[in-house]
């Protein structure tokens, strides 16, 4: 009882003191495009049960789980293939490095003028977005297997198949879930990007409307909504990867 | 001792030269190196360190190609592992894989094998008991300690029932007494199958105690130096055989062979 108790007061009081801190900032300060955070709160239930819980978080929600489900799983098989096929590595790897070097936004365009602007295009954005960092990182781990596993795969006389999925692969575990994991990040942010030009659809369109229209409390209710999906997102996967490959984290005595 | 049903395969190693290419040029590690091993013999390789020990026995096992020369086994060319070859490499504990368990280790082999179920499973049993780890069957590697995760290795190296087994400093790692344990485990296990053997160490006693023949490899590249034979009885005994008079000859000239 007096441990769970430590417990919670060794997690809570910096963020209980931080939104206190804020609370009391925004109160003195009076500026109109800080409200305080208990404004925010008050005025979720109000936004939330407007039209746009179904339109804004549904629309992005959808686009973070489509673009980052088909960028990862494209860039965890190419990955793959190019991680262990050293000719094609080195066919595709200067074309690879210059797509990724061109930053996401600036790939909007590019999509847009592909797909409109659209779900479909907003989708891609994220999907191309998280497609080079989950390939890129999968590529490299797979590529670098140790030495002595691979003599072991090749005196056990197993093929390239079984090679990559029983070596290659599960060796490779702890760095390709790291790659998915920084990928979210990078999935929601360019989520936001793409819904904030042109598209008027999703949680990102919201906040840039809300500002535009001094909805400034609205606009917070939109920021903090990103905020919590973030990171709902990462410790949902910190908690599935810990399911998926439990022998990594306490092989390296990872938490 | 000898079983006839399976007995070992015989080795011919013939004016084999390995080279490794470093910055551009080629370094020859191995030059024109010949010896033949018999079926069942257990030979150890001693040299220094660095001499090409690894090399030599990563070749044997078509790992590492060679630049001149052939390695046969059972009077087939090597030019990559073959099945009924094992092999417990130097780095033993990173050839181990961290996501399966003890058991999965040691049944990796049969992966694509054309042997059942039941099969399996009764071979991994009894490769596990041989090596004594039977209690750790369900425990990952990463939670053994460096002897335990040796054990591993040589269990997943015997599970097969190789004809031809190839030690790599099997037992550099472990504190003298575990070393002489896993010793007699390795000799009586190859004995009782009568596997041909390579065993590379850099303990010229360990070399007498397991071998029938010893050789020696000095010089840069590396040369065959000594070709000895090991006249000690067998079944040899820890203390008594180390202790024998013709142990501490062979060691006398096995030392001098090896620093000249
Ligand atoms: N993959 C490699 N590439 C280039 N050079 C290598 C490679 N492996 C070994 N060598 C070189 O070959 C020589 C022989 O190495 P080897 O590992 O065969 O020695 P060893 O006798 O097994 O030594 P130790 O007793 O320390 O294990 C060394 O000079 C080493 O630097
Ligand atoms: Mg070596």
């Amino acid at each position: 009882m007096k441990r769970a108790l430590t417990l919670i007061v060794k997690f809570t009081w910096f963020p209980i003191l931080f939104v206190s801190l804020w609370e009391v900032t925004t109160r003195i300060a009076a500026n109109p495009f800080f409200p305080a955070p208990s404004k925010i709160v008050a005025a979720t239930g109000d936004v939330y049960t407007k039209e746009w819980l179904s339109q804004s978080l549904v629309t992005s929600l959808f686009t973070l789980f489509a673009g980052y489900l088909i960028g990862s799983i494209a860039g965890l098989i190419l990955g793959a293939i190019l991680g262990s096929y050293q000719m094609l590595r080195e066919i595709f790897t200067p074309i690879t490095n210059f797509i990724r070097s061109i930053p996401s936004a600036a790939k909007v365009p590019v999509i847009i003028a592909l797909f409109g602007i659209g779900l479909s295009s907003r989708v891609t954005t994220v999907a191309v977005a998280v497609l080079f960092p989950v390939l890129l990182t999968t590529l490299r781990a797979v590529a670098n297997t140790d030495p002595n596993m691979l003599d072991y795969s090749k005196l056990a006389r197993f093929g390239y198949f079984r090679s990559l999925f029983q070596v290659r692969i599960p060796a490779a575990t702890g760095e390709i879930l790291a790659g998915l994991q920084a990928s979210i990040q990078i999935a929601v942010l360019v989520m936001v990007i793409s819904e904030m030009i042109g598209s008027g659809k999703g949680l990102g369109a919201f906040v840039i409307r809300a500002q535009s229209t001094y909805m400034i409390t609205d606009m917070w209710v939109g920021i903090l909504t990103l905020g919590i999906i973030g990171l709902l997102l990462t410790e949902g996967f910190r908690l599935l990867e810990r399911k998926v490959a439990p022998w990594y984290f306490t092989s390296k005595g990872l938490q | 001792m000898k079983s006839d049903q399976d007995s070992g395969l015989n080795l011919v190693v013939k004016n084999l030269g390995v080279s490794y290419i470093r910055k551009n040029s080629n370094t020859s590690v191995i030059e024109n190196l010949s010896f033949d091993v018999n079926p069942g013999e257990v030979v150890a390789i001693c040299g220094l360190s660095g001499i090409g020990k690894s090399t030599l026995v990563r070749t044997i096992a078509g790992l590492v190609r060679p630049s001149q020369g052939e390695v046969l086994i059972d009077s087939q060319v090597i030019n990559g592992p073959i099945e009924s070859l094992g092999f417990v490499t130097q780095d033993y504990s990173r050839s181990l894989f961290p996501w399966l368990t003890v058991e999965k280790n040691i049944a990796l082999p049969f992966k694509g094998k054309d042997i059942s179920a039941s099969e399996r499973k009764s071979r991994v049993q009894a490769a596990i008991e041989e090596v004594g780890l039977t209690e750790s069957a369900r425990l990952f590697p990463w939670q053994l300690s460096g002897g335990m995760q040796q054990r591993v290795a040589i269990a997943r190296a015997l599970v097969m029932k190789p004809k031809f087994l190839i030690l790599d400093e099997p037992f550099a790692s472990v504190d003298v007494y575990v070393r002489l344990d896993l010793e007699d485990l390795v000799s009586n296990l190859v004995h009782s199958h009568g596997t041909t053997t390579l065993l590379v160490t850099h303990d010229v006693d360990e070399a007498i105690y397991m071998a029938d023949r010893v050789l020696v490899l000095s010089g840069s590249p590396a040369q065959l130096s000594l070709d000895l034979s090991v006249n000690l009885k067998r079944p040899r005994v820890q203390m008594q055989t180390r202790s024998d008079a013709t142990f501490l000859t062979l060691r006398d000239q096995l030392h001098a062979s090896i620093r000249s």
